[in-house]
Order: structure tokens, then sequence, then C-alpha cells
């Protein structure tokens, strides 16, 4: 018996099981994204849905089959293919995802979103050495967004292996930072920090501090003067950010 | 910068390559001609960064007068190119990736060579120097140094 | 001067065999053979030649590596059919070599080479005595081009059979089937094909590829060319390491003498077929071995390896079907041509044929680069080729690069084969074979290998990154006595994670050197982390150096090493408190007066 297919009118369909389940996808579409669709849990960290997939955490790891030969893959940038068969909840892939998220604990052990989703998973303790100080684990999310998302590319990975990095080039700060703080709204072990104060945003730890603008009316600050900047260019946007939101609303 | 620099960024499209050839050419990546290159070919700062910290025969320092790569490999670390190293990093004061002092000397732990047969290797200034201990490299060492003195006064 | 076609290449030839001289001198010049004074014998033979006007009846040529690295610099005197290997040849020797290369009526070979080639079976490396790397006429001259003159009368998909019957199979590791991968890229639809030869070798102890594309260059470009043919593709890339100078060099004359002689280019040889080849100087970084991250690195950017489908051989360099080969399977290629598939699959064994280049180092007699037939035990390799271990007792033999796996005495009469390396634990590799006696402590060898590889890794896998870096951490604490029984499990459970759970070849093989000591050398971990004692005497933190009174002879050696003023001549003592156990005194001791506990 056949689910009934999520998308009915698609070009391309290719025909997958996943844990079980029959369905008609669309050939586009990821294992991940089917799994989201029908409501199968997949436990991810550096997968954002406006991003390209990136795969680094390996926390979505599931067992697939094709053409009978079994593998162990990441959902998040595995295509469906036609006879795709995807287990999301073996012994295997279970103890996997536990130590996969013991490592990660041992990286970033006072991240509230880690612990979470390392109870979730039934770990309470890591048996790893735990590393103090630095919480990044290196998901790639904020550099990501920083290029794809608001064409700043002002961070990156840097260096390789063990002794790999993010953040912006010669770890000066960024002159293509334009303060908007995407990176640290999409951190998922609150790494990066945004500080407001005296006109000012600063950005850490990439040591970035920006002019905030001040509303023409009330004065008070409200958007990092490059953003503005940029915004006012990219969308020919102009004079929208003379004043705040309140003011702008006449409700300042 | 000189004009072949300038060139070769103009027309090549590969950034690895670009970087490359400004590697061999000055002996470095000096930050101001990576800086160029992100203005030159509208790459930002940061890729140019990543691509030169991600490859190891990219140098970020200049090199010293005499620089030494140790061999790493699996067949001179079982011969103790270890102990090389820290003899090397002892008598020159200076480290693996970080240029002396006096500039005189700059130290790169490298992977294999390939030239197994006759380790612990090091290679001084291109020249290959097979089946090290750490007494053959200090004498080595002093011996170039009085050859460059010898140099210098003439 | 461009040969127009397989009619002018035969005359070429002939004119060739007729220039030949009486009495050809081969100096070994690879980089090993540089190392030890190669260039010093060659000019000084050059000198004495000259000297006597002997130089319309001998032939000097700085040729590639012979294999015989041990006794560098080696010189190969061919007279006729009359051959004299001279090994450790000193550049004063060079008067006698050329007197007694005019009087020779006899052959010869040293006995040390004589063991050492006894059980090979050269045919790739054989013609590095013969070859001057910088002179395409010279490979001419053995036959080289034919092949390719042969494979453009045949049809691409002949060519491509052929290669599946032989049996070839990738010589970087894996061992996947080299005409089924052929097979797969020519049948894609495309208007543009790339082939690249991947020639970064960065297996630590591995020098394979370097003797070949030193030694040989034309041997794989030749061998490219007719996989470029049989596939369809009009573009070739060889990814060579940077790490390895001469070899860029040597290969960047061998393609312009290629392009000179229409061996490269437009319509080669009237076949109506052009092909193009550059050299892609890899960057240093021995991820970028694996063919995706290479491609990554090709493409300008940094080696991260991407997941697979789609593979390469649908979508690969700039999203166009690409075959990538190692630098020995290409060399390989010409051979089958000409050959045929019948005579190459008559040699090796069950799903492995041919022969397989292994550069045997370490702590045995003869070091060097050895050539046999897949099939032959490791023992034969080691005991018969290698002459056994130098001055001690065998303990392991490491396979594989750190990819691979330490091999116990217990399973040496495992033939080199795919399929029974694997068996093991470790796998077949690209051909790094390292002797390991009982001073090598093989803890410290698996820590060597993760440490090599935690940096090596791109980084980007969480478990490969993370997993490792802690795989380390918990052998540095083994290594400095402060490990526990729990660690070994740790080990095995992150072992299996790191190879399950990370996407590309670096990390999925990344545990095998902790994994296969584990399983063949407990009793060393034990002895480690029970009795805080290093059985080898490597690891530092559990050694202790002291002077045994006996055999000391008083030299003062030791003492005139010492950085720190830790010996105690008089009273025959090193003081613990001054020692930083740097092992020089060790080194420097003749006698053997200076021992590790």
């Amino acid at each position: 018996m056949q689910e009934r297919c999520y998308y009915d009118k698609m070009k391309d369909k290719v025909e997958i099981k996943i844990d079980g389940k029959e369905l008609i996808v669309p050939s586009s579409a990821t294992i991940l994204d089917v799994a989201n669709e029908i409501g199968i849990y997949i436990p991810t960290l550096c997968h954002n849905d406006a991003l390209k997939p990136y795969a680094s955490c390996r926390m979505c790891l599931v067992e697939i089959y094709t053409n009978g030969r079994k593998r162990i893959v990441t959902a998040c940038n595995y295509k469906v293919e036609n006879g795709l068969e995807v287990y999301t909840t073996t012994k295997e892939v279970e103890k996997l995802r536990k130590i996969n998220i013991e490592i990660l604990l041992a990286k970033a052990p006072d991240s509230k979103k880690i612990q979470d989703l390392a109870f979730k998973l039934g770990v309470s303790e890591t048996r790893f050495k735990k590393e103090k100080g630095n919480s990044c684990i290196l998901c790639g999310l904020c550099a990501r967004i920083c290029e794809e998302i608001v064409g700043a590319s002002a961070i990156n990975f840097y260096d390789r292996g063990n002794k790999r990095k993010i953040g912006p080039p010669f770890g000066e700060p960024s002159e293509d930072c334009i303060g908007c703080g995407m990176c640290a709204y999409v951190c998922p072990t609150n790494t990066i920090e945004i500080i407001e104060k005296d006109g000012k945003r600063i950005i850490e730890p990439w040591g970035k501090e920006v002019k905030m603008k001040k509303c023409e009316k009330c004065g008070n600050y409200f958007i990092p003067q490059p953003l503005a900047n940029k915004l006012e260019k990219e969308f020919g946007l102009k004079d929208a950010f003379k004043y705040c939101p309140k003011c702008k609303n006449g409700k300042g | 910068m000189n004009k072949k620099i300038k060139g070769l960024i103009r027309e090549e499209k590969n950034l690895v390559k670009i970087l490359l050839e400004v590697q061999k050419e000055i002996g470095y990546l000096p930050k101001e001609i990576m800086e160029y290159i992100s203005k030159e070919k509208n790459i930002p700062l940061s890729k140019v960064y990543r691509i030169a910290t991600f490859y190891k025969a990219f140098s970020l320092t200049p090199k010293g007068k005499f620089h030494i790569k140790v061999c790493s490999g699996t067949a001179c670390h079982v011969r103790g190119s270890e102990n090389l190293l820290n003899f090397l990093c002892k008598y020159t004061g200076s480290e693996p990736g970080k240029i002396s002092k006096d500039g005189k000397y700059s130290i790169e732990k490298v992977n294999c060579l390939g030239v197994c047969a006759i380790g612990p290797v090091a290679v001084i200034n291109g020249k290959y120097y097979g089946k090290l201990n750490q007494l053959k490299l200090k004498k080595l060492l002093e011996k170039i140094e009085n050859e460059d003195k010898e140099r210098e006064r003439i | 001067m461009k040969i127009k076609n397989v009619k002018e290449f035969e005359e070429f030839k002939r004119n060739i065999a007729k220039r030949k001289k009486d009495i050809v001198i081969s100096v070994s010049s690879g980089t090993c053979g540089l190392a030890k004074g190669a260039e010093e014998v060659f000019e000084a033979l050059k000198k004495e030649i000259e000297i006597n006007g002997l130089e319309k009846k001998i032939e000097i040529k700085a040729t590639g590596c012979h294999g015989f690295c041990q006794y560098e610099p080696t010189v190969v005197i061919k007279k006729n059919d009359l051959e004299v290997i001279l090994i450790n040849v000193n550049e004063k020797d060079s008067k006698k070599i050329i007197e007694s290369a005019l009087r020779r009526k006899k052959s010869y070979t040293p006995k040390e080479i004589k063991e050492f080639v006894s059980k090979q079976k050269r045919i790739l490396l054989e013609n590095n005595k013969y070859v001057d790397p910088k002179n395409i006429e010279d490979y001419i001259a053995i036959g080289g081009y034919t092949s390719l003159s042969k494979a453009l009368n045949m049809e691409g998909k002949e060519i491509v059979e052929i290669v599946k019957k032989s049996g070839l199979r990738g010589r970087g590791g894996a061992g996947f089937p080299t005409g089924k991968k052929w097979d797969m890229c020519r049948n894609q639809k495309s208007d543009k094909k790339y082939i690249i030869c991947n020639a970064d070798e960065g297996d630590p102890g591995a020098y394979m590829n370097r003797a070949l594309l030193e030694g040989n260059p034309h041997l794989i470009i030749e061998g490219m060319i007719i996989g470029a043919y049989a596939i369809g593709a009009d573009e070739g890339i060889i990814y060579v390491r940077s790490e390895y100078p001469l070899a860029v060099k040597n290969l960047e004359i061998a393609i312009k003498q290629a392009e000179e002689y229409g061996f490269l280019g437009e319509n080669i040889l009237s076949s109506g077929f052009n092909f193009k080849l550059k050299i892609f100087e890899g960057a240093g970084a021995f991820v970028c071995g694996e063919e995706t991250a290479l491609i990554s690195s090709i493409e300008g950017f940094a080696g991260e390896p991407r997941l697979r489908p789609p593979y390469p051989a649908e979508k690969g360099l700039y999203g166009k079907p690409t075959n990538i080969n190692n630098v020995e399977t290409w060399a390989n290629v010409p051979f089958i041509i000409a050959y045929g598939w019948k005579w190459f699959s008559s040699i090796g064994t069950g799903k492995s044929k041919g022969t397989k280049i292994f550069s045997l180092v370490g702590k045995v007699k003869n070091t060097g680069l050895v050539e046999v037939p897949f099939g032959t035990t490791l023992r034969e390799v080691i005991y018969e080729i290698g002459g056994g271990i130098k001055d001690g007792k065998f303990k392991a033999v490491q396979i594989g690069g750190p990819s691979g796996g330490c091999i116990p005495e217990k399973s040496l009469d495992k033939k080199l084969d795919y399929e029974e390396i694997s068996e093991s634990g470790a796998i077949m590799g690209s051909g790094g074979l390292i002797v390991m006696d009982e001073k090598t402590c093989v803890v410290d060898v698996a820590k060597y290998f993760t440490n090599f590889l935690r940096y090596e890794s791109c980084g980007k896998c969480n478990s490969c990154r993370e997993g490792l870096n802690q795989m380390y951490a918990i052998l540095d604490r083994i290594t400095k006595g402060k490990g526990k029984l729990e660690d070994l499990t740790l080990l095995e459970e992150l072992g299996e994670y790191i190879k399950k759970a990370s996407l590309c070849g670096l990390g999925k093989t990344a545990p095998n050197p902790v994994l296969t000591t584990l399983k063949y050398f407990k009793n060393e971990y034990l002895a480690h982390i029970k009795e805080k004692k290093c059985p080898a005497g490597v690891c530092k933190e559990l050694i202790e150096y002291s002077i045994e009174k006996e055999k000391c002879v008083g030299c003062g050696k030791c003492n005139e090493v010492c950085s720190t003023g830790a010996i105690d001549l008089e009273n025959y003592k090193i003081e613990k408190e001054k020692c930083i156990k740097c092992g020089a005194c060790y080194e420097v001791c003749k006698k053997g007066a200076i021992t590790i506990k």
C-alpha cells in the first residue's frame, strides 16, 4: 500500500521507503525534507531550511539501502532516489547519534541546546575530555548565513582539522561585516554575542564594532548604520531608515 | 609587489594557483597581497584567507635565511625525527611555523617528503640531508653558519 | 620535431635505434640519490668521459630512482647485453668506473641487490634504470608511445574492454576496478570530459609514485592519453603535490616534449583525437588525495570532500564527467595495451592482478622500492627481499599508511591481495610498508597516525574532527602513563563511530591504525596502562636513560651532546632531574652503553 504522496502534481517523482512507509516524493527532496514533511523526527544542529545543507554536525545520521547496499549517511544532504530505503531509528543509528552528542557535549558542555538534545537522546554525561572556554561546535551556520543570505562573507572557516576555526580573516574585525547580527541569531551554542551600548553594536568574539543609526525623530538607536546602508542601496529603499519603526508608524 | 605578480593576479582565475605563485615568488603570503587579490578578483577576503590557511604550502610569515624542513613521515618518525625537531627548536630558538628572533632560521615540520629510505631527513634551503641524528644536525648547522660567515666576509 | 602519423613514428623509432652508443651509464638521480651525492657522481663521470674523449662511445645519463634507495648513489652500466650494477658509488671512483666499463666482459650485480631483486617482478620500475626522464627519445627507444600508436587504431570501447578483462584495479588504495570506472565515465553523455592523474601521494612512508613521476613521466602521460581516448576526454590534469619539486619539474619537461613530438595536442598521430594535459600543483593537504576533495582543490577551493552520489564519473570537475586514477594505475595502461589483457591477468592472484610497487622502509635491512606480483606474501617481502630486520626482532609491519594498519608476525603469511589485507583490518593502500622492530612502540605509532590525521582532516565532520581529537587525547594519556582500563573500550567505540559517521575515505579509515594495534598488540597498551611502562622504550614519560658501566669506554661523546649537562661521567650516572630525554646520548653512543629502562 502506498501512502498518500504529499505533492500531488510533481514532475520528477521517485518512490522511496522510510521507516517502512512507502512514499512518492519529488526527486529534489532530501531525506530530511521527507522526514520533516511526514513527521519523523531526525535530530539536527547545523541545519537551517534557509541555507544549503552542509552536514557538518553529523547529528542526522540515518541508515539507507540502495541497490541492496547498506550505508550510513546524513539525512540533511542526501537526495532521495528511486528505490531508496531509509531507517531512522535502528540500534546502530541510535548508538551513533548518542556518541555524536556525547562528543559535542564535551565540546560545548554549557550549551543549553546541546544539553537538551543530549537529554532527548538519553545521554546525561559525557565520557570525553571536556573543553573549556570555547563552545563553538563549528557547525558553520554563522559563516554560511553571512555568505548565503547576508552576502557579506565577513567570516569563514580557517585552517583545518583539529585547528579549524571560524572567524574574520586574520582574526581582526572584518571590514565586510555590516553588523547585522545574523551570525548570533543562528548560532546553536550562543557562542556569538551582541552587545549594544553608547550608540554602538559590538559583535563578539569577532571584535567587530559598528555604529548604530539614530532615529531622526526620537533619537533612539535602532539599526546598525552599515546594515541600513546596505539595505537602502541594494533594495533601493531610499530614506527607509530615517525613523525607527515606532516613530515611522506614528507610535513614537 | 612586482609586475609579474600583478600580471599573474590579473590573468589567473584559480585562487589556489594565484596563491601558490605568490608563495613561490615572495616566499610567503603578505597580508597586503591577499587584500589586493581580494579586491582585484572580487573575492571576499575571508575566502582568500581561508585558502591561505587551509593548505600547508602557504606560509603567512616570512622565512628565515635558513629554512629548515624536518620530515615527519612515518619512517622518519620511527627513526627519531621528533627528537631532531625538538633539538632544532632549542638550537635555533624558533619553533615550527615561526622565524627565529635574529631572522636566521625558520623551521617547518613537513609531511612525508618521500625519501624514507634515508630517514630521518631534513631539507635546508632546498638541499636534502639524510640519516641525521642530533649531533650530525648540530655539526651540519655549524658548518652552514661558518660557510655563511665566510661568504659575508668576502 | 612533430611526428605526424604512424608511419613517421615507425621510421623515427628505427632512427633512434641506430643512434645508440656502445656503453650507457645511468646514475640514479631521484631525490634520494641526489641527497646522497648522485649529482657529484654524475659530474665526475661526465668529466672523466670528456677527458678521455669517449663521448662517442659512452653515453651518460641521470635517470630516475632505481629503487635501491639503501645503497644510493647507484650506477648501472649497460654494455650490449651486459649489465653492471654498482652501489654506494663515490665521485672519487669515476676513473675506475670508466676504465672498468671499457674492459668489462661479464655482468655483475652486488649480492645485496641480488637479494633485493630476487623475488621482484619489475615491470613498471624496470625502465627507471634506462630512461633519462628529461629525454623523450629515451622513452621512445624502449618502446614508449608504441602502445598509444596501437590504441589509436582501436575503438575506445575496445580499449575499455581490454582494461576490464585485464583485471586492473586502482592502485591508490581502495582497489576499484579500473575498467569499470572508465566505462562509467565513457557512458556519460557530455560535451566535455576530464581525466585526472592523482599524484598527491600523501601517505607518510610511501614514495612509489614519486619514483615513477620523477623517473619515467612519459609512462604516466602515455597511459593518460590512452585512457582519455578510450573515455572520450580531451583534457587531462596531473595533480601532483608540491612537496615533490623534482617530479613537478620532470613532468613539465615531459609534457612539453610530448607536445613537441605530437603525442599531445591536436590530431594526435593523425587519428583525429585531441588531448591536452596540464599540471596542477597540490598546495599541501593530505585530504586532497580523496577524489572529491582533489576536485574542489583544482577548482580553487579548500579541499573539502563532497557527498557521493553524484560520483565524479557523472559530475566531477566543473560539473563534467571526470575519471580519476592514481599514478601507478595509469602507468600500467601502456603495458596492458602492449602485451594484452591475458598477459596482465596471468600475473597476480585471485582478484588482484598485475604487480604492485611498495616502498619498503623502516627497520629492515634492505630498504627501497619493491615491485612484486600480487599474491607475494608479506614474509617474502620483508625477509627475502628486505633481508629481514636490521638488528633486533620483528614486531609489526604497517601497511596502507594512515588508513592502514599494523600487521603482526602471525599474519605475515598473508598474501598481498586487496581482499586478504582488508580481512586483517588494514588496507592495501597505495603501497607503503613500514617495518617495525621491538624498539618501535605501537601505541606511539597509533598516536603518531592519529595526530597526523586529526590535522590532515579537512575538519568539516564533527565525527572526524572531534572524534580523532578525543582519540588522540586518550592515546596521549596512555603514552604518559595516565591511561585507564576503560580507555581501551572507549577507543574501540570511538573507532567504530568515526568510521561510520564520517563522510569521506579519510574519516572512514582514520581509526584503522588504532583499531589494528588494539587488536594485535593489546598487551602493549596494557603495559602502558597497568605497569606504566613502555616496553619499546619510546614513550618519554615512561622511560629512563642510564649508563651501563661495563660497556662504557669513557669517550665522553654523550656528555658532549647533552644539552642540559645531565651526564655525570665520573659516576656513570644520568641525573634524572636534568635529563629531558631527548635521546641524543643514546643516538651517539656507539658502544651501546646508554640503555633505556
